[in-house]
């Protein structure tokens, strides 16, 4: 398996505020690893800082062996190949469902009009929403505009994308078939991070889970490994209380 | 505005076309007849000697021709102006954002008749574009800019304003798929809040065409310069400045109804 991106002991804080104290994994083709953990844990800092939207002051971050903290490194050509998916969709109000996802093949990979527009037509069935194609974003739901989030991502053709708590914003009854998509990308071999507390999601495809709690890794390990009970009392604390949740365990006294 | 030429599918159909416009038809009614109202109390007694300065409508028609020259020309160069200032104060470093606030404030500061006084009277600037026109055109010339420059300021306002109203997760995502800053601010950004802006932006829209009358100062043959003179050689001093208003009100009415035709035509659906 190549490697493609290595998240190397990165720091990040906000003035006095540390949030990520020393975090590293490696990703490598093809995997899924999820990542969760209690709400202020620095999930959703910690990817923003792995493309660089919010970077983080040391440590380092490697895409393919490049650097992205380099200070030559032309970030704008390496965050196209990141792809990022994100809680509140981020759609671009004023464009066409079709029109948001050939933006990037269109103006960053400056591909002709009609490749991109293929390309976006390619990305709307993946997420299967072709009909969708020239409704602007408020004329959607929010799952079906988290899916031209998706297709967006996936029209980049990334290395790796980035989901910050995708289905968070939305209904009940609309998180079904965001995570359909997911799954069937995940499925077909692309290689994403997902900040989730879907614990069904990881469970059908983490390749591994990393646990997150006041700015470190606090532990990690495959689905089965989390799912037979957690090493640490924090994970299991946060695991039973998601479980209660979800109506899938008594809540103890 | 690239869209604007691209999207053929006009939003209105036709009843709802004669529908908006039986609207508009009223509110000009109403503003015929409040006009009339207020001119018919004061100047009832003398209301048709309004036929008294025939022989003066030709310099009227000048005067109106210039006005709305200052005003086209001061709009046009206070957007692009304007525009460009606001995104200096909202994305520019610490020096440029600082010198575009302090141009805006010193603008917003000082009044427009001095601010005209000083760019049309300015010696070298003067002597040196004489050369190449007469210094009345100079000086019509140089107020247009001058009105431009000053509408440039309250213009920014509006636009940072809407700029800044624009979500942050816009410009992340602009940046998450690889765009740069520029053209995230020049996709994103800027077609959005241009779109928001209009109905604030209809406020400058309106009260620039008055403004304009502060070029007579320097002796532009504006409505205003008409005004005084013709008032001096008729006395009908009441009967001229109320067809000055008059032809205020009927130009911003227009202009307003064309803002509320672009606002309604280049509107995001579904927002």
């Amino acid at each position: 398996m190549t490697l493609i991106l290595e998240v190397k002991d990165i720091y990040k804080s906000f003035d006095e505020l540390a949030v990520l104290k020393g975090i590293s994994f490696d990703v490598h083709q093809g995997e899924v690893k999820v990542i969760f953990g209690p709400s202020g844990s620095g999930k959703s800092t910690m990817l923003r800082c792995i493309n660089m939207l919010d970077p983080p002051q040391s440590g380092d971050i490697l895409l393919h062996g490049q650097s992205l903290m380099d200070p030559s490194a032309n970030l704008n050509k390496l965050r196209a190949k990141i792809g990022m998916v994100f809680q509140s969709f981020n759609l671009f109000a004023h464009m066409k469902a079709i029109d948001n996802i050939a933006l990037g093949p269109r103006r960053v990979l400056g591909l002709s009009k009609e490749v991109s527009m293929e390309i976006a037509h390619q990305a709307l069935e993946r997420v299967k929403l072709s009909d969708r194609a020239h409704h602007y974003p408020a004329e959607l739901s929010g799952g079906q505009q988290q899916r031209i989030g998706i297709a967006r991502a996936l029209a980049m053709q990334p290395d790796v994308i980035l989901f910050d708590e995708p289905t968070s914003a939305l209904d009940p009854e609309l998180i079904g078939e965001v995570l359909q998509v997911m799954l069937d990308i995940a499925k077909e071999g692309t290689t994403m991070i997902v900040v989730t507390h879907e614990m069904g999601f990881a469970r059908a495809v983490a390749d591994e889970m990393i646990f997150m709690d006041e700015g470190v890794i606090v532990e990690r390990g495959t689905p089965q490994h989390f799912f037979a009970g957690a090493e640490s009392e924090r994970a299991q604390r946060f695991l039973h209380r998601l479980e209660v949740l979800y109506g899938q365990a008594e809540e103890e006294s | 505005m690239a869209k604007l030429r691209r999207r053929v599918d006009f939003p209105m159909e036709l009843d709802k076309i004669k529908k908006y416009l039986k609207s508009k038809i009223q509110i000009l009614k109403v503003i015929v007849g409040f006009t009339a109202l207020i001119l018919s109390i004061i100047i009832f007694p003398s209301v048709f000697q309004f036929f008294n300065l025939v022989s003066y409508y030709d310099k009227f028609i000048i005067g109106a021709i210039n006005t709305i020259n200052l005003y086209i020309f001061a709009l046009v160069f206070g957007l692009i102006l304007g525009l460009t200032l606001a995104i200096a104060r909202v994305y520019g470093g610490r020096v440029i954002s600082r010198v575009a606030t302090g141009y805006i404030e010193i603008i917003r500061g000082t009044p427009v008749v001095t601010q005209i006084i000083i760019i049309t009277f300015l010696p070298n600037v003067f002597t040196i574009l004489v050369a190449f026109a007469d210094p009345w055109s100079m000086r019509y010339l140089l107020s247009a800019i001058c009105l431009g420059m000053n509408s440039a300021a309250y213009q920014a306002e509006f636009f940072r304003g809407s700029i800044t109203s624009i979500s942050g997760g816009q410009m992340m995502a602009a940046r998450a798929i690889g765009m740069t800053r520029a053209q995230g601010i020049r996709r994103i950004i800027i077609p959005q809040s241009l779109r928001r802006v209009i109905p604030a932006w209809s406020n400058e829209a309106s009260y620039l065409p008055k403004v304009t009358t502060a070029a007579y100062i320097v002796g532009v043959a504006e409505v205003f310069a008409w005004a005084k003179s013709t008032a001096n050689a008729t006395f009908r001093t009441m009967q001229v400045y109320s067809l000055v208003a008059v032809f205020f009100i009927i130009v911003i009415f227009f202009v307003t109804w064309f803002l509320d035709i672009i606002h309604d035509y280049t509107k995001i659906p579904g927002l």
